[in-house]
């Protein structure tokens, strides 16, 4: 075990670098080409594996033994991501900016899994929490000038609070109709949002003050790069934790339970699980990150409006978690990816993005109901692992 | 024109809506009935009616048209929109809304919602220049040339065309009323709205009642697109989503499953607009806030709606 | 399982080198050097007339000097659509300004979105002309050199307007309906100010969003205050809904616009319903002016699908603004912004000079009617000479008006 142990590593080593760099020469390339050999390459890579079970199944185990090791090359990797990129990409600010609003929406999509996926709460206005975050951060960076450090955990906890107001629909309702009610609350929140005065109307909120830590403005460009470097080490941030948090929160009993909730809610009630507590609980948890990351946005931007947070906008945060395979974190990251940072590349198609999220949903929910990577069961003892 | 005046005024108009908002509503309580689902995309397939008829008047060249060919082409167009859109919805009923009818009901209502978006952007980019508002042709403008168009009682306009809406939603509620209660058609659609498989058992073709019923529904839509079109004189690709929102919100209101319910949903939900247009400050703003807070109200404390039975929880 | 490891890393390796190596694909340069412009409009939805007829005359200009044989670059124009829509207005300008190739931009029809942009450009110092959008706070609310306009701006149009209506026509009991997007506050703003200035307050003000299609609410309510003149401050999908919605509604008071719905769409969308609209265009009338005329031949002979609408001729000079700054200074942003803002010549909207905000202030604005489907330049109209009566005036003085419009 331990001989092979560097070699293992060298192994891993060379995978991500070569995703990486994969990935550096797919936004080099100013062509739908790419796009359409990466998924050819994605389809060779699926023929192989099936071929050559053996030999993948010894390279995915090495990653399984090696996970400490391997998340730490991927952090070195994207750490090192911003410089990298400019020596090789030519429009590198534009994509560390769209990489910006990747991780953003991982976080506000993480959010929703632990609501939907985990304890299947099924909010259908994840994009009104969002942007309760994103309207209060502005708000109060604009009129009270607080600092970023102040809005951005505010914004999430009004986030959570606006969340309280659907307590009574939590309480009395479940399934669909739950569905239904904060579909009405999501439009109600656009409609509003574009009649109230104070936060601009459909005008919005503009000239939001860029974050300021500790009396280092994040306008400044470090290292003779570009200000969005700032954000996006600052995102990075805020996206391990809150992928941390969710990790923790997955596999402990809270985990289970809200599993349990989801998968037969009498049952846990009849177990003396107090199930509207616990999605009371989900719903406060899940709309801070949501909130979080919507001001963030605010910051970033400098500019939010109500078309920003539309129904449009939560379908696209659900099929994120649908398509990656809800309750299950790498999943969203990968629906993130997929969804928010592939089309980027498509600018012929851009046009056609909207479309194929509706068609996306529809064909997942007929064909592949679980996402690509549906979550797997629970394993709780190595012995019982190996039974199975 | 005095405050009551303006107040009948806004009330009248409600109506108007009040007659488009009920034939959309029937509609989602005929599927909930036969599918259990609550299917989305039905604002868009209203959205759609609106575009084939609009296209058909400019085909047939009814504009230019006179006498009883005018009339007579009126009558053709409102029939084979309704008929198109009708085959148009169960199209997509067949292709989609079916398939994941048979999983849990929050993920189906997620799959209509993609189903609807996935039509509004098809229409907005394969319609030649669909991303504009379209001018919707003045149909029945020939039928009252000469006259002033409308008459005034005390201050308030009734225009004779609104006249005319209010008489063809009368009728068709009592044709639909007909249909459902004294024909055989009729009495399938109930059977197996109430217990499907029981349906099936007594020899009744499931799959055809739930294509007649996805027929009917579309059908209605496309007559309320056409009213709506008549109203507003403009359509635009993205008008069915708010108008499927409120839909649903009508049904619901009304109690789902229940037509009648659907119906006086719908009319609830107009009033309900244009009195807190008329009565709140700012009110014609945040009617539609109003009129969703009182379905969300609703949805808690009486999810059965005005005339629904009261709902079981099946474990 | 040693060997296969092994021949697993050497394929591996393999990858990695073909990846690093394929790096140099496909950006063989260029011999002449070329520079791309930016061009930003709503190139679809509502407003995508307006955008496209700004983006052919953009073009159009771009083409003359690529053709002239004078230019030292050759001239690129990269076209990105906000739909005008604020939100894809920021997207898209971001998107424009992290592409370092994109020297200059013209851009934004809507103010709404216009004002929504100018810190994206200031924080990338990329200088944009402004090129349709009228909110004086675009260019007099900060002191950005990024942001220049070659329009003009509200305050001209309302002045204009003004003297028009109440100091030409005599209309004294206005109402006012404006959408509640900072353009429409603004044209309320501007136009209440230059009511006060002649000792009129308006009897009614009303705001309406964006997006709404039913308005009998509040017509109806204005209906009860009996106004002369109804003023809508705001654009032409809603200027269209409020129009028909008032005849429906037997409102007889004279219809009044702004720049807002000075577009062929209306006239279109309104038939006969749009005669005897009066509405405001700044600048001169471009079809009067020597070089208006040949502008309009080039743009004929160019074979474009749209009409230049009433910003197309401020599209063609903002390029042509661009153009002459990067041929005197080179391709290089922050020199361009400079000499952008040093902008003093004559071009087809007559001259053009560049105040100390980077705002155009040859101050003009022409009023314009709707007759035979046609907008028409007040003093040319067939109102103005007497042979038609606007309906306003015709109510005012308590007769029936009967629409004397005649198919073109």
């Amino acid at each position: 075990m331990k001989k092979s142990s560097f070699f293992d590593k060298f192994i891993i080593a060379l995978v991500e670098l070569i995703v990486y760099f994969y990935l550096m020469i797919f936004f080099r390339i100013e062509s739908v080409w790419i796009l359409i050999i990466t998924i050819l390459l994605l389809v060779v890579i699926f023929y192989l594996s099936k071929k050559y079970k053996k030999t993948f199944d010894y390279i995915t185990n090495i990653f399984n033994k090696n996970s400490k090791f391997a998340t730490f090359f991927i952090v070195i990797l994207l750490i090192l991501f911003p410089f990298v990129s400019k020596l090789i990409v030519p429009l590198y600010i534009y994509w560390l900016l769209i990489t910006i609003q990747t991780f953003i929406f991982s976080i506000v999509a993480l959010g929703l899994n632990f609501q939907a996926g985990t304890t299947g709460v099924m909010n259908l206005s994840s994009a009104a929490f969002y942007g309760v975050g994103a309207y209060t951060a502005g708000y109060l960076a604009l009129h009270y000038k607080l600092p970023a450090i102040l809005t951005i955990p505010i914004g999430g906890i009004a986030a959570s609070i606006f969340g309280l107001l659907l307590f009574i629909p939590i309480f009395r309702t479940r399934g669909q109709y739950f569905a239904l009610i904060t579909l009405a609350f999501g439009y109600m929140f656009v409609l509003s949002l574009n009649n109230l005065d104070f936060v601009g109307g459909p005008q919005g909120l503009k000239n939001v003050p860029p974050i300021n830590l500790f009396g280092y403005n994040f306008q400044k460009a470090p290292f003779g790069t570009h200000f969005y470097v700032n954000y996006y080490y600052f995102v990075l941030i805020i996206l391990f934790i809150t992928l941390f948090v969710f990790q923790r929160l997955y596999n402990s009993w809270i985990g289970l339970t809200l599993n349990y909730i989801r998968d037969d809610e009498p049952a846990a009630k009849g177990c003396g699980v107090s199930t509207n507590i616990w999605k009371l609980m989900t719903l406060l948890i899940g709309n801070f990150f949501m909130g979080v990351g919507g001001a963030i946005y605010a910051h970033m931007i400098g500019f939010i409006s109500p078309p920003n947070f539309t129904l449009t906008i939560s379908l696209l945060i659900i099929s994120i978690v649908l398509l990656g395979g809800s309750d299950n974190i790498i999943g969203v990251l990968v629906g993130a990816f997929i969804l928010v940072l592939v089309p980027e590349k498509l600018r012929v198609i851009t046009e056609y993005r909207v479309m194929l999220y509706g068609l996306l949903i529809v064909l997942i929910l007929i064909f592949r109901p679980k996402g690509l990577i549906p979550f797997k069961e629970r394993k709780y003892h190595e012995s019982i692992a190996k039974e199975s | 024109m005095s405050g009551f005046a303006v107040i009948l005024q806004i009330l009248f108009n409600g109506i108007m809506l009040g007659i488009q908002y009920s034939m959309i509503a029937v509609g989602f309580t005929l599927f909930r009935g036969v599918l259990n689902v609550l299917n989305f995309s039905h604002g868009d397939v209203f959205m759609v009616g609106a575009f084939v008829s609009m296209t058909l008047i400019g085909a047939f060249g009814v504009m230019s048209a006179t006498g009883f060919t005018y009339i007579g082409m009126i009558i053709i167009i409102f029939l084979l929109s309704m008929l198109i859109v009708g085959i148009i919805g169960v199209v997509f009923e067949r292709l989609a809304v079916k398939p994941v009818s048979k999983g849990p009901v929050t993920m189906s209502l997620l799959a209509t919602l993609g189903l609807g978006i996935a039509i509004r952007e098809a229409v907005r980019l394969f319609y030649p220049r669909g991303g504009e508002s379209k001018k919707f042709p003045e149909l029945f403008h020939k039928l009252f040339e000469g006259t002033k168009g409308a008459f005034e009682f005390s201050g308030v306009i009734f225009r004779y065309e609104n006249i005319l809406f209010l008489i063809i939603g009368v009728v068709v509620v009592l044709v639909l009323a007909f249909f459902i209660n004294k024909t055989k058609m009729g009495l399938a659609i109930r059977a197996v709205a109430q217990d499907g498989e029981c349906a099936l058992m007594m020899g009744v073709n499931k799959d055809l009642i739930i294509d007649v019923t996805f027929l009917i529904g579309s059908a209605l839509a496309a007559l309320a697109a056409i009213l709506y079109g008549l109203y507003y004189n403009t359509v635009v690709f993205d008008m069915g989503a708010l108008m499927g929102v409120i839909g649903l919100s009508a049904a619901v209101v009304g109690g789902l499953g229940n037509i009648y319910g659907a119906i006086i949903g719908g009319f609830v939900f107009s009033l309900t607009e244009a009195l807190s247009a008329a009565f709140i400050p700012r009110g014609s703003e945040f009617m539609d806030v109003v009129a969703f807070a009182v379905v969300i109200l609703f949805l808690i404390f009486r999810p059965s709606g005005i005339l629904g039975e009261k709902v079981f929880e099946r474990v | 399982m040693q060997k296969s490891v092994k021949i697993i890393t050497s394929i591996l390796l393999l990858l990695l080198v073909v990846s690093l190596v394929s790096f140099n694909v496909g950006c063989t340069k260029k011999e002449k050097q070329v520079v791309k412009l930016g061009f930003i409009g709503p190139l679809t939805g509502k407003y995508a007339k307006m955008g496209l007829g700004g983006l052919n005359s953009f073009k159009l200009a771009v083409k003359q000097w690529n053709e002239s044989g004078k230019n030292k670059y050759v001239y690129e124009v990269v076209s990105f659509d906000d739909e005008g829509v604020p939100q894809k207005g920021v997207e898209v300008a971001t998107k424009a300004c992290s592409d370092p190739e994109i020297i200059a931009v013209a851009a934004h029809y809507n103010s709404m979105v216009a004002i929504a942009t100018t810190d994206v450009f200031h924080k990338f110092g990329v200088v944009n002309v402004v090129w349709g959008a009228v909110l004086p706070s675009i260019t007099y609310g900060n002191d950005y050199p990024e942001v220049c306009r070659v329009n003009g701006t509200q305050v001209e149009q309302n002045e204009a307007n003004a003297q028009l209506v109440v100091d030409k026509l005599g209309f004294k009991k206005f109402a006012i309906i404006y959408d509640t997007t900072d353009y429409g506050r603004g044209h309320l703003q501007y136009f209440k100010e230059a009511l006060a200035r002649r000792g009129i307050t308006p009897i009614a003000e009303e705001g309406i969003v964006i997006d709404q299609k039913d308005f009998t609410t509040v017509l109806t309510k204005i209906k009860a205050l009996n106004p002369e003149v109804i003023y809508f401050g705001g654009l032409t999908p809603e200027g269209v809904n409020i129009k028909l919605q008032m005849d429906k509604l037997g409102i007889k008071a004279q219809f009044l616009g702004t720049s807002g719905i000075k577009s062929d769409d209306f006239n279109n969308a309104l038939g006969e319903h749009a005669e005897g609209v009066i509405c405001m265009l700044d600048g001169a009338p471009v079809e009067k002016l020597p070089g208006g005329k040949e502008f309009m031949e080039a743009y004929n002979k160019a074979g474009y699908q749209e009409p230049p609408e009433a910003y197309g001729p401020f599209a063609y000079c903002a390029a042509n603004i661009l153009m002459r700054a990067i041929e005197k200074v080179g391709p290089d942003r922050a020199k361009v912004i400079e000499e952008v803002n040093k902008t003093d010549y004559e071009d087809i909207i007559g001259k053009i000079h560049f105040n100390e905000y980077g705002q155009n202030d040859v101050p003009l604005a022409t009023p314009y009617v709707s007759q035979d489907g046609q907008w028409v330049p007040w003093d040319d109209s067939l109102y103005a000479k007497g042979e038609r009566v606007l309906p306003g005036i015709a109510y005012r003085e308590g007769k029936e008006w009967v629409n004397p419009y005649k198919k073109p």
